[in-house]
């Protein structure tokens, strides 16, 4: 079976729920493959930026760099039984600003 | 240091030249220092064969890296003097299959002479050494599987490279209800994740930058369910050892035997390499419209930049006989010529009469390793575009496409016409089809195919292709870990002989006109093999670097040292990407290469 690609239906829907200021942001998450796996507001391979931003959004000081982590270094055990990736292509700083855009979501 | 370079500018060549001068003045102001020693387990005992790297300090001239071998005594010598004072510890490791590097220990008091010792410790588990198909050997030993599995996943990654491996282990630290099913799941979305990232490769130069890539895109994984249910049954624990590994043929190398590795400046695709003048490493980035111009003394980098506004991703090199080199374009129909000498380029997009542009991959090569034309000058290639062969006369500008014949059972999956030889009298082309397994061939005089010979298995993977100078023609199977003979003139298979290593995917065959060997270059094994048709018999030659990803071999006229580069040209993969120059040590040639760019008789 082929995988669907609704990335681009799915980043304007992203762009759109979103102020104009993180346009910046969810272009990086395209650029970063980020949704290859992840979706606005479905769930898909992982779960949706909306769904990480209502778990973790109340206290978005303390998990930004938690997310940013998880971003560069990959993990599991939180969502499902999936461990996420790591991407060695994304920097500290942009890891730290993806995790700062998803939960601001 | 860089500099971009564009239609050779008279400024740019000067600027080249004086600075090239600056540069060997500096290096020449420097003390030089020789390097000896030996390798030696914790008895003492010698470690015949094992590799030994001197990786200069950052910023010095040539290699990024030097190899040898020690002899049947342990002892090693650099074929070249190093640059500098030597520091207490020289930037030197110890390499061989089984063992593991430990300290350096220096004797004698002679700074322009160090001589070391490296103590090398014998341990059970390989990891440090062993290529991936170590493992992919041992967890799918079936034949026909583990060929699907090559050519489902290796097209962009070695498998299990130490990345598949720490998910593997990921996977295996996970507390699930059902590990069987959490398995299951997690390997379908690394498969899927990867057709994601290969659309995205694959479609770089045919797409706008706002459009998203094509999921069915070349190199995408059809089977997804398949490929993840074999990984979640095969590599379902940490695979974090490996033990019982061998090479399995006797080394090609001596103690002369030296390794030059040239690292290109990231970020890069790097894919072909080879070398102009003795001096040159001309180098294919895939990624961009560029060539890079790597002088091997000094390890200076000029940038060669395609006159064209689309990427082209210049991706085959051939030599032509004119001293021209002619680059094949990954993404489009552009098709190159760059004059070494001036750095001019010249571009053809190659489009028949109505218009339909052809995706060339390789043109036809001779038995040297040559671009060989035919009789009127025409230059043929592979269209892996459109599963043909064509010509593009560069006097007219005319090209002429010619559709390959279906092969009969195989007519629904994409076939990919790959590789490209020429015969001796000028007046055949042969082609592989790497998509289903079969092989062919075209009489250019008689505009005709002949009937295409499917191989047994259809994930044999029949890559690139060479041919020797009696007109036989040899095979790198991909997927089936093989070397096809096939003669020319019979038109009949001589034989299929299984490599020392079949899951070490074979990308390149390269006959050697003065040894009279085929060299073939693996994709997951680390290795380079050497084939004699005479015997049937194998050897190896063990590569310094784990992910040594390799694309095609070149054989340097003069010299005989083969050139090649460790290509991992997707960008998210991990690992080397650099030029390689290798001198087998071996005497054969009537020059000898030397590494300041100074071949001697």
């Amino acid at each position: 079976m082929k995988p669907t690609f609704l990335e681009r239906t799915l980043l304007g829907a992203t762009l759109m729920a979103v102020a104009a200021t993180a346009a910046a942001d969810a272009a990086l998450a395209e650029r970063k493959f980020c949704f290859s796996c992840h979706h606005a507001t479905e769930t898909g391979l992982g779960p949706s930026f909306q769904a990480i931003a209502a778990r973790h959004g109340a206290r978005r000081a303390q998990m930004a760099p938690v997310l940013a982590y998880k971003i560069q270094h990959g993990g599991g055990g939180n969502w499902g039984v999936v461990p996420m990736v790591p991407s060695q292509n994304v920097s500290e700083a942009d890891a730290t600003a993806l995790a700062r855009w998803i939960l601001g979501l | 240091m860089i500099e971009r370079h564009i239609g050779g500018s008279f400024v740019a060549r000067g600027l080249y030249l004086l600075l090239s001068l600056q540069f060997g003045f500096a290096h020449g102001a420097h003390a030089d220092f020789t390097v000896t020693g030996s390798v030696v387990d914790g008895n003492g005992n010698p470690i015949a064969q094992a590799q030994v790297v001197y990786q200069p300090p950052p910023g010095s001239a040539g290699a990024s890296a030097i190899t040898v071998f020690a002899d049947a005594q342990g002892e090693f010598a650099f074929p070249q003097a190093f640059s500098g004072t030597p520091g207490a510890s020289l930037p030197l490791v110890s390499r061989a299959l089984g063992y593991e590097y430990r300290t350096q220990a220096r004797s004698g008091s002679n700074q322009s002479r160090p001589q070391v010792t490296l103590l090398m410790d014998r341990v059970v588990n390989q990891a440090a050494v062993a290529p991936a198909s170590a493992w992919l050997r041992q967890r799918i030993p079936e034949r026909q599987q583990q060929s699907q599995f090559v050519m489902d996943c290796i097209d962009c990654h070695q498998v299990p490279a130490p990345e598949v491996r720490d998910y593997a282990a990921a996977i295996a630290d996970m507390h699930a209800p059902d590990p069987a099913v959490a398995r299951t799941q997690s390997w379908q979305m690394i498969v899927q994740y990867m057709n994601r990232l290969s659309a995205w490769e694959f479609s770089r130069g045919s797409r706008k930058a706002d459009t998203p890539p094509q999921p069915d895109a070349v190199y995408s994984v059809n089977n997804e369910d398949a490929v993840a249910a074999r990984l979640a049954d095969r590599f379902g624990d940490r695979l974090e050892a490996i033990e019982g590994y061998a090479w399995g043929a006797p080394l090609a190398v001596t103690p002369q035997t030296a390794i030059y590795e040239y690292a290109v400046p990231e970020p890069n695709a790097v894919r072909e390499a080879v070398l102009l003048g003795g001096r040159a490493l001309w180098v294919a980035d895939v990624a961009t419209n560029r060539m890079y111009e790597i002088d091997i003394a000094s390890g200076r980098q000029k940038i060669h930049e395609a006159p064209v506004d689309v990427p082209i991703g210049p991706h085959s090199l051939h030599r032509a006989a004119d001293g021209g080199l002619w680059v094949t374009p990954l993404f489009n129909n552009v098709l190159s010529r760059i004059n070494p000498a001036s750095g001019e380029w010249r571009t053809w997009m190659v489009r028949d009469e109505r218009g339909r542009g052809a995706g060339i991959h390789d043109l036809s090569f001779g038995h040297d390793h040559e671009l060989l034309t035919d009789a009127s000058g025409r230059i043929w290639f592979s269209d892996i575009g459109n599963n043909g062969v064509g010509y593009l006369d560069p006097k007219t500008g005319r090209t002429e496409l010619f559709a390959a014949p279906p092969v009969p059972g195989r007519e629904n999956e994409p076939a990919m016409l790959y590789g490209l030889i020429m015969n001796k009298a000028r007046n055949q082309i042969w082609y592989s089809q790497l998509g289903i397994g079969a092989i062919g061939g075209f009489d250019i005089d008689r505009q005709q195919f002949f009937e295409p010979i499917a191989l047994p298995d259809p994930n044999s993977g029949p890559r690139r292709i060479t041919i020797d100078d009696a007109d036989v023609m040899y095979v790198a199977l991909y997927g089936g870990g093989q070397l096809l003979e096939f003669d020319l003139n019979t038109r009949r298979i001589i034989g299929a002989h299984d490599l020392p290593d079949t899951a070490s995917a074979p990308y390149t065959a390269t006959w050697d006109p003065v040894r009279k060997v085929v060299w073939i270059g693996t994709a997951n094994g680390d290795v380079i093999y050497r084939f004699d048709p005479k015997t049937k018999g194998f050897q190896v030659l063990p590569l310094p670097r784990t992910r040594a990803f390799l694309r095609m071999i070149d054989i340097d006229r003069a010299t005989g040292v083969l050139v090649t580069s460790y290509a991992n040209i997707v960008e998210l993969v991990q690992g080397p990407r650099m030029a390689v120059i290798i001198d087998p040590g071996d005497n054969v040639y009537p020059q000898r290469f030397a590494p300041n760019g100074e071949t001697r008789q």
